[in-house]
């Protein structure tokens, strides 16, 4: 699993790293000698590698979660190495050293799944236009990352998850987390929702370059702490509406799932807080894509003579379809993020499931119904889900809005054309053009376009994402019959 | 007899066949034959159960005697033979009829790990009245005053992590009473437990069981939880042990 997970991400880094070594780019087709417009245009580059990036945080999470089922065997395995006379604090070394080579094994399929795609995909055609970089050399820095950090990261994080378990020779015992989680992350989160709000007005008012600084700096910083919040305040998201479920629960599918909401947060917060995230980057990025398009559709309308009110105009525009294709291929990206954190989800919940088959033995055995334990874990998940969906998706929009404004305001004209009739010199053209009533006056006006909330927008991610999440969450389902197999009952005793 | 009605019971589909009378054969298994894989685990036992007797099966580790009991509470679906509870045949039931069954007409009680860790004691007991439909105002209410019957009224909001295994085991007790089930099946019911909260454990079961005329079916391989009982029967190797069945070991 460390390895699987090492080569995804050697993957994605790797292909990010590759993107931002793109040489020049912009309107210059011959720096940037690619089909694919993203990879030519120089300013979407830095959107590709932040996407890339992204996609490993779902992907860490997924691997992570799923790293839990081979636990016990290797449990046993350090009890092993204990019981033969290893310290502590030698088996942690080892646990530090096995998960850096497999780290390092992961870092070397990935370079070498890149080394080979670089040939097997490197198919100019007769112009010398490529489809992918394929010609762009891996940058060193990235070869130092993948190869050297990457492993080192990877096992200083394997001895750091060891400070919640203690090493013995009869077993590994997990001390486990009792402590309630902060409810301060939850309302972080909203805090910094109402921040980013407050915040747009704030630099619309303002202006001067240091101004333009400290507004960057401090817009950072609180989505920085909403994205944060979002991961580590799911955990608190989920106890806050556990407990308040839990105080009124009338039906034991909706009581037993509140109660273990309230019980154990951070049982399923795992995986949500990867979705969240997820969720708020796509809602941010369709935040960005209506700025992008109404700048441009302001810009035709000002410079270019279109009309809002032209459809047939408009969608044959070649910059307005080119952004529209580029923000697709990131919309793209992102839903198999967020597919790949629904995943991670499917697998907490499978875990679950075969860490408590004692219990959903028992309840069985005293005749709850299998259906009952199948909502209780279905309403685990989408308690949360619902209200955690909508926060991010809320922080998505506001963190747009907050970089870019609430409307899109173009200023243009205030000045003269003058097209002399053909035939004439050039001094005879200078002579007509300095007669008033031959010249054409544009005078300055503004566009102004309002960024409305694109509901559609977020019924397709949000619904989708809850939809999907639930449907894949169904998926564990199929093992409850085996979770809950009454001869567990005899097994167990 | 009639059984008394200690609090307002739930309305539960009771056969009015199985209002016999104590004294008359409550369940009735006939040649049961049981195997896990290749490995047998009853072969060809027969016994009767009388309404209200209070039943200890002993035996040594590894008999049958837990098969015998998740058999009779219709847990397990033995591979040949019959069990009748009254006039129905629990083997030809269903598993949905048979969790139905279990959740109306019996009460169950393991050694250990019954409790759904994350519900209070109250929600733990008030949970099979939940799955009646009772609303939970009542059904607490209920549940309230089930655990004060057996002595940890002060418990009502605790986890079942923070308390002690005796106190777990008598909120399992209360769960399994809750809804005056006909019969309650018991293995090993004081098994983790030392011996002085195993006897007070007891001690509360039987009295409690047998206000209500409750039947209990109780799995033990130890003697003195044995004595609890009206009668003791004894199983080795999957068959009810002839020189040791059948006697009475109430003292």
């Amino acid at each position: 699993m460390t390895a699987v997970c090492a080569a995804c991400v050697t993957l994605a880094v790797l292909c990010a790293a590759i993107v931002w070594a793109i040489p020049g780019g912009g309107v210059d087709d011959a720096l940037a000698p690619y089909s694919n417009a993203v990879l030519r245009e120089a300013g979407l580059h830095i959107g590709v590698v932040l996407m890339l990036l992204v996609l490993c945080v779902p992907v860490l999470f997924l691997v992570g979660q799923a790293s839990r089922f081979g636990a016990p065997a290797r449990d046993r395995r350090l009890a092993a190495v204990r019981m033969a006379g290893a310290t502590p604090a030698q088996t942690a070394r080892l646990v530090a050293l096995e998960t850096g080579l497999a780290t390092l094994g992961g870092s070397v399929l990935g370079l070498a799944v890149i080394l080979v795609g670089r040939i097997t995909l490197d198919n100019p055609d007769e112009n010398g236009i490529r489809p992918l970089p394929t010609d762009v050399a891996i940058p060193p820095w990235a070869l130092f990352l993948i190869l050297a950090v990457l492993p080192a990261l990877s096992a200083g994080f394997a001895v750091l998850a060891l400070r919640r378990v203690r090493l013995t020779p009869f077993g590994v015992v997990r001390r486990r987390r009792t402590r309630p989680p902060r409810l301060v992350l939850a309302v972080l989160v909203l805090a910094g929702i109402a921040g980013l709000i407050l915040l747009a007005p704030l630099e619309q008012a303002m202006s001067g370059p240091t101004w333009g600084m400290i507004y960057g700096l401090v817009f950072l910083t609180v989505v920085l702490i909403v994205a944060g919040s979002l991961v580590f305040g799911a955990a608190s998201i989920s106890a806050a509406i556990g407990s308040w479920v839990a105080q009124r629960a009338g039906r034991p599918d909706l009581l037993i799932a509140s109660r273990r909401l309230a019980e154990d947060p951070f049982a399923t917060s795992r995986a949500l807080g990867a979705l969240f995230v997820c969720i708020f980057v796509t809602v941010g990025m369709a935040g960005v894509r209506v700025w992008m398009l109404a700048s441009v559709l302001a810009n035709l309308q000002l410079f270019g003579g279109a009309s809002a009110d032209d459809p047939a105009a408009l969608a044959s525009d070649p910059t307005l379809s080119f952004h529209r294709g580029a923000f697709d291929l990131i919309q793209i990206a992102m839903t198999v993020a967020i597919a790949i954190a629904a995943a991670a989800v499917l697998v907490a919940l499978v875990e679950q499931l075969m860490e408590r088959r004692r219990t959903l033995a028992v309840l069985s055995a005293v005749g709850t119904p299998r259906g009952v334990l199948a909502r209780a874990s279905m309403l685990q998940i989408g308690l949360p889900l619902i209200p955690g969906v909508a926060v991010a998706a809320v922080a998505g929009w506001v963190t747009a809005r907050g970089l870019f404004g609430w409307q899109v305001s173009v200023t243009g004209g205030g000045y003269s054309t003058c097209v002399p009739p053909s035939g004439l010199g050039e001094a005879a053209a200078v002579e007509y053009c300095a007669v008033p009533d031959n010249l054409t006056f544009f005078p300055e006006r503004t566009v102004t376009i309002g960024l409305g909330v694109p509901w559609e927008s977020f019924a397709v991610i949000g619904g989708g994402a809850v939809l999907g999440t639930l449907l894949l969450s169904a998926v564990s389902l199929m093992f409850l019959p085996t979770a809950t197999n009454l001869q567990e009952l005899r097994a167990a005793a | 007899m009639t059984r008394p009605t200690l609090i307002p019971t739930t309305q539960r589909p009771v056969d009015e066949a199985l209002r016999t009378g104590r004294g008359s054969a409550l369940i009735s298994a006939r040649s049961l034959v049981f195997s896990f894989d290749s490995t047998p685990a009853l072969r060809g036992i027969s016994l009767d159960i009388t309404d209200g007797e209070i039943l200890a099966v002993s035996g040594p580790s590894g008999s049958g005697k837990s098969t015998l009991l998740l058999c009779l509470a219709g847990i397990l679906r033995p591979d040949a033979g019959e069990i009748r509870y009254g006039h129905k045949r629990i083997d030809k039931l269903s598993e949905s009829e048979r969790a139905v069954l279990r959740r109306s007409e019996f009460g169950v009680l393991f050694q250990f790990g019954q409790l759904v860790p994350e519900l209070t004691a109250e929600e733990n007991v008030a949970l099979p009245l939940l799955l009646d439909g009772v609303r939970r105002r009542p059904a607490l209410a209920t549940a309230r005053t089930w655990l004060e019957r057996f002595g940890v009224s002060d418990l009502v909001a605790k986890r079942p992590g923070a308390v002690s295994g005796g106190q777990q085991q008598r909120i399992a007790v209360a769960r399994a009473m809750v809804t005056e089930p006909r019969v309650l099946f018991a293995d090993e019911p004081t098994g983790a437990l030392d011996s002085l909260a195993g006897e007070a454990v007891l001690a509360q079961l039987t009295r409690v069981a047998r206000d209500a005329g409750t039947t209990v079916v109780m799995v033990t391989h130890d003697a003195t939880v044995a004595a609890y009982g009206d009668r003791e029967i004894v199983i080795r190797d999957g068959m009810l042990d002839p020189t040791a069945t059948d006697r009475t070991s109430r003292p």
